[in-house]
């Protein structure tokens, strides 16, 4: 039941004591900005983690092997190679599938430029490759549609590539190095790929996959498919469904499992949910540990302010209040102040937070310009209610002690 | 008025401590009277007792013909309030509260509303010649002012009786007699007063003195 009588006294008792009420709130106050931070900064450290690598994560890549099995005529031990049609068909039959492209590959090659050079892989990409796999770039750009079309005579060095044919720093692009005998303008350097890439580009020479496929006289047919699902889907279920499509368009018997290889980073994926969880515990643990030290904190203030308060309760016992009634006011009190710094708390943790993003934002870091280091409400609610409750658990046993001390002696202490 | 028989009550913090060793008074309605003692001789607990403010352990304590024992605390609180007005030595007004304010809160907790808890705190505060000092907080009055608000307070909600601990302890000889004089005004009125006290001068003007030593009347 509301009672605004009951409300002034509450509200007079606050108001009136300054700077008892201030102290409480301000450590009440200082523990949930802390602890909001905190789990900001943990929350905003997770979706960083995730949103730059599940993307790569959730994509599969699919190797044809040598045909094993007779079916529908055809012999055994036919080799095969996924074709553009496929790549259209598969798109369009499975709605689901985010990109999905092809990769050319070749025999090792040597390559020099000046008096340096070496071997490498040969790749022929497609500009979908790069919106898969997202490599970072130390130079330059990435395949795009006009190199694909006109066929360029352009490369984009592996990272071993350019450490062995330029020296440190000397920027690549636009030199020209031989590749088996042709000359290729470079055009960009991948930085080192990560555990997250599904081809890992550090021992490879990347050119157009149209330019490779000309090379070798192979048309519009691909090595590798590379197929990449959104968040939500699981990419093995992806898998059972685009099998049948290839197997039953290149005439393989649905049951030779040894003609297609597939492989995703599922261990990959699982890493990084270890991950997670390993920082998930860690800001649990910190924030555990914050929660404890604000609560002992809070706990010694409302113990001061008790004890400062017990001839005021003796008072207020002698003129006819129950002991019912003082301790549900102390705690009201109590309640209220902490309530009160935990929405300060909040604001002022989660304005911190807004501005660290903002720093983040214009900081230049491709990573961390997409950070944002905020927490849910419901979380912020959880914390400033589990802060105020425990903290008035801990300043019930002082009000009770001083609600059942000898009256007349309380109140004769000055 | 207070009929008190053979109240025993001992201590148990540690130790046992047996204060109160079979005390047997009784009290008409209307009186004035002292009570003496050192200190140690069991004044506070006894006061504690009357006040319903402690339980006692044996005996029987029947106030304006009811027996106060093993109430509950509501019911205690109900009784304190209804029936008994506390004044002390160090006057223990609210600090945070002013003059106005602080002879209303006996009526706060009988559940009278703000305006007219206020307007009766007025009354009384007229009665006492203090209406100016209605806003004024404690720190800002004088002691014998401050000891004029407590009666006031302990008035205000027409108690039986008057318990008063060291009322002029804190006070200069001439403050004190003012404060006499109030009391004995009030006694006129009919309200029994029970006033602890260790000036034999103070208690020389009541109807009557109890001296109290070692837990036991004399």
């Amino acid at each position: 039941m509301f009672d605004i009588d009951r409300w002034q006294e509450i509200w007079q008792t606050i108001t009136r004591n300054r700077w008892r009420s201030f102290f409480t709130t301000m450590g009440i106050f200082g523990g949930i900005i802390i602890l909001i931070i905190m789990s900001g900064i943990s929350n905003g450290m997770q979706r960083i983690i995730w949103e730059n690598t599940y993307r790569t994560v959730n994509s599969a890549i699919f190797y044809p092997q040598k045909i094993t099995m007779p079916y529908k005529g055809f012999n055994p031990d036919r080799t095969w190679l996924f074709t553009k049609d496929d790549i259209e068909i598969l798109k369009k039959n499975i709605p689901k599938i985010q990109h999905i492209t092809g990769i050319v590959t070749a025999r090792i090659t040597t390559a020099s430029y000046n008096d340096k050079s070496g071997n490498y892989y040969i790749m022929g990409f497609t500009p979908e490759q790069q919106k898969i796999e997202q490599y970072k770039l130390l130079y330059g750009r990435t395949i795009n549609q006009t190199d694909i079309i006109s066929k360029r005579k352009v490369c984009i060095l592996g990272e071993r590539a350019y450490r062995e044919l330029f020296s440190k720093k000397q920027n690549p692009i636009g030199k020209n190095i031989d590749l088996g005998g042709t000359i290729y303008s470079v055009i960009g350097v991948y930085a080192t790929s990560s555990n997250f890439n599904l081809t890992n580009t550090d021992n490879y020479i990347v050119m157009p996959s149209s330019t490779l496929q000309e090379c070798y006289n192979m048309g519009e047919q691909y090595n590798q498919l590379v197929v990449n699902v959104n968040n939500s889907t699981n990419i093995t279920q992806i898998e059972t469904q685009i099998r049948p499509i290839l197997f039953s368009r290149h005439n393989i018997a649905p049951n030779d499992t040894k003609a297609l290889k597939i492989f995703n980073l599922k261990t990959a994926i699982d890493s990084i949910l270890n991950l997670y969880s390993g920082i998930k515990f860690l800001s649990w643990l910190v924030g555990i540990g914050t929660l404890f030290a604000g609560l002992i904190g809070i706990s010694n203030i409302l113990l001061v302010v008790v004890k400062e308060r017990t001839q005021e309760i003796g008072i207020r016992k002698a003129l006819g209040a129950s002991p019912f009634s003082i301790l549900s006011q102390i705690l009201t009190e109590s309640f209220f102040l902490t309530i009160i710094a935990g929405i300060m708390g909040f604001l002022a943790g989660v304005g911190i937070l807004t501005l660290i993003d903002l720093l983040l934002h214009n900081s230049g870091d491709p990573v961390l310009e997409k950070a944002s280091l905020q927490i849910p409400f419901i979380t912020a609610i959880k914390i400033i209610l589990s802060i105020s409750f425990c903290g008035i658990l801990a300043g019930m046993p002082p009000a009770l002690k001083a609600i059942h001390a000898n009256t007349i002696d309380a109140i004769r202490e000055e | 008025m207070i009929h008190v028989q053979n109240i025993h009550k001992t201590y148990h913090n540690g130790t046992f401590l047996h204060v109160l060793k079979g005390i047997n008074l009784t009290i008409a309605e209307g009186e004035m009277v002292s009570i003496m003692g050192a200190s140690g001789s069991g004044k506070s607990t006894l006061l504690n007792i009357l006040g319903i403010l402690d339980n006692y352990d044996e005996g029987e304590y029947y106030l304006n013909k009811t027996l106060i024992k093993n109430l509950s605390e509501k019911k205690a609180a109900e009784y304190r309030n209804k029936m008994i007005g506390f004044i002390f030595q160090s006057f223990n007004l609210i600090d945070y509260k002013n003059a106005m304010e602080n002879i209303a809160l006996p009526l706060y907790y009988r559940g009278i509303p703000h305006k007219e808890r206020n307007k009766l705190a007025m009354e009384y505060l007229e009665l006492f010649g203090l209406k100016e000092w209605a806003e004024y907080m404690p720190n800002e009055l004088s002691g014998g002012q401050k000891q004029r608000i407590a009666i006031a307070r302990a008035l205000i909600t027409h108690p039986k009786i008057v318990l008063a601990d060291e009322p002029t302890g804190a006070l200069d000889s001439k403050t004190s007699n003012e404060v006499l004089q109030i009391l004995r005004e009030v006694n006129k009125q009919g309200i029994t007063i029970v006033m602890v006290t260790h000036e034999f001068p103070i208690a020389q003007q009541t109807d009557r003195i109890i001296h109290i030593k070692d837990g036991i009347i004399e």
